[in-house]
């Protein structure tokens, strides 16, 4: 293969995927955050919610298991991660892969709709999740987010 | 208890924990996630680890793995995995990790098993390449021929974070174990190329234990991190037989080479939104002595360097691009290649004493200017694509390349040379 050949090939790759930009980061807006209604948290920090959907914080104060609940190319999926992660959506996805494939993590549990993840927190102990403003949350609580 | 019965009680401890992924609780449910990578490696000069000057498809990674939470503080989990590249791997099938963690508080967990990861950033995943956007890590901090002997190990290892409010977060590792050391390994690999001359056949590696830590600090500003660590191994022992008539004219008998090793590094990145910025800083070094049938004598202490930068930017999700510069020195004291062995008994008799250590200048450095694409297919299939341009043959072993005709101890490498490589892999 001459290197004329090989920058011939890239071209044609990079025009064909470079402007189908479909955005990775989406805008900032509305994410609620649920939690099993049994807990006494109450409300949480952007870097505490961060930290728990990225592992670092795996056991609520009282030393309870935290198990979070995450979406799959849902909008609001796109906004919790970009808002609360600093990360886009497979770059969210790269992380986990990267602590599953070495052995130090397992993929999170993943809900394909809203009402899903919703059943899931509400019959889960120390359940964790994100819905839009719009879902039916009834039955689980509403975590307060803090800038701090 | 050896490597192969843990992975088996782990395996069979996994399909005992294991139930109806239908479940309604969470534990005895076990993940099963894998992938396959199938690359082409091309040079316009210079063998790089294979005959890659005709192309080679001999460049590959598949690996599958299982695993459950038995409990809430207690995951059990394995993976096999089987690589070639040129004449390391040839697709064995090898337990990759396979380990029991014990988490019991944020601030602690123990594994025991065997674990990914000595150092830097990718060690632990430099097989994955799903996870980054080039194909070869830069060979200055994670060079290939040692990529299977420090990329697992076995042994305990005690880990944790602490939240440090305003400050950030602050991750940590300590390890004790052996490093993947045997002789198919490409430790033994190096070893037995740079005697070729003498016809090395490696029987036998004996590893050190060995004990590391790792830090890895998350700024308070978002995306900012800093990680270090340090790794050190005492009285590894590489033995093996001669078979040449140098050795025989030269009256050695065997040889028995035993050193004691250690090496530190710092890594940093900065990522906001589709950019990154990586670099990272790895040094270390080796103190041994040979015996090669008339007794010990010190050979001199060598310190390798390497380093590189990286901006890795995301145009799309479908398209990723990556430019890295990296600078590798396999001795630090001898950077521009003009040092010459010195007179000692077996030198002599090897006839090296006086001659370069280096039979080409070049092979003091290695200098390497990357590119990388990614294009993203799916959530599933990805497509890469490189060209490295090298000054220099530095982190490689020059042993898949012909002499030179005039003199049989240097290799007829080039200084100048692309490297070009394209992958595809598919990850479930």
């Amino acid at each position: 293969m001459t290197i004329k050949r090989f920058l011939k090939a890239v071209a044609v790759m990079v025009a064909i995927t470079a402007f189908n930009n479909t955005p990775g980061m989406a805008s900032e807006s509305e994410v609620l955050i649920i939690a099993n209604k049994d807990m006494t948290i109450n409300s949480l920090s952007k870097a505490e919610i961060k930290n728990i959907f990225l592992g670092m914080t795996t056991f609520w104060p009282d030393n309870t298991k935290i198990t979070f609940a995450t979406l799959v190319k849902l909008e609001v999926h796109k906004r919790f991660v970009v808002k609360y992660t600093n990360k886009s959506t497979d770059q969210f996805r790269a992380y986990w892969r990267n602590q599953l494939f070495i052995g130090k993590g397992r993929i999170p549990k993943i809900f394909k709709t809203e009402q899903e993840i919703v059943n899931f927190v509400a019959k889960t102990d120390g359940a964790i999740g994100y819905v839009s403003p719009s879902a039916a949350i009834d039955t689980v609580k509403v975590i307060t987010v803090s800038d701090n | 208890m050896n490597l192969k019965k843990t992975t088996t009680l782990i395996l069979f401890a996994v399909i005992i924990f294991s139930k109806n992924s239908l479940a309604e609780d969470q534990y005895g449910q076990v993940d099963i996630h894998g992938f396959i990578s199938q690359g082409y490696l091309q040079t316009d000069k210079n063998n790089y680890l294979a005959e890659t000057e005709d192309g080679t498809f001999q460049f590959n990674e598949m690996g599958i793995n299982f695993t459950t939470d038995v409990t809430d503080r207690l995951r059990l989990g394995v993976q096999f995995f089987a690589r070639d590249m040129g004449i390391n791997g040839n697709d064995e099938i090898v337990v990759d990790w396979a380990n029991a963690d014990y988490h019991w508080r944020d601030w602690l967990g123990v594994r025991i098993g065997k674990h990914k990861g000595f150092s830097g950033f990718f060690s632990a995943t430099r097989d994955l390449d799903m996870l980054r956007t080039c194909i070869l890590l830069p060979q200055s901090t994670y060079g290939e021929l040692f990529r299977d002997a420090f990329s697992s190990y076995r042994g305990v290892e005690f880990y944790g974070r602490i939240l440090l409010g305003r400050a950030g977060l602050l991750a940590y590792e300590f390890s004790v174990g052996e490093p993947n050391f045997s002789p198919d390994t490409g430790i033994a690999y190096a070893f037995k190329q740079a005697f070729s001359i003498l016809n090395l056949e490696i029987n036998n590696v004996k590893p050190s234990t060995t004990q590391a830590y790792r830090v890895t600090w998350y700024a308070p500003l978002a995306g900012f991190k800093i990680k270090s660590g340090w790794i050190e191994g005492k009285n590894t022992l590489i033995s093996g037989s001669l078979n040449s008539a140098l050795a025989d004219r030269a009256g050695l008998t065997k040889f028995e080479y035993e050193y004691d090793f250690d090496s530190y590094f710092v890594s940093t990145e900065y990522q906001r939104e589709k950019l990154s910025l990586i670099g990272e800083f790895l040094s270390g070094s080796m103190d041994g002595k040979w015996d090669l049938g008339l007794g010990y004598e010190d050979r001199p202490p060598r310190t390798f360097q390497g380093w590189y930068g990286a901006l890795n930017y995301d145009f799309s999700e479908f398209f990723k691009a990556s430019v890295s510069y990296s600078e590798f020195y396999p001795d630090v004291d001898n950077r521009h290649g003009k040092d010459v062995n010195p007179v000692t008994d077996y030198n002599t008799r090897l006839l090296l004493s006086n001659r370069k250590v280096f039979g080409n200048d070049f092979e003091a450095w290695l200098k390497t200017t990357t590119l990388s694409l990614r294009f993203d297919v799916n959530e599933y299939w990805l497509l890469k694509l490189e060209v490295a341009y090298n000054d220099g043959f530095g982190a490689y072993t020059s042993a898949e390349n012909p002499r030179k005709p005039d003199d049989p101890f240097v290799a007829d490498v080039d200084r100048y040379w692309f490297l070009y490589a394209a992958k595809v892999t598919y990850t479930f």
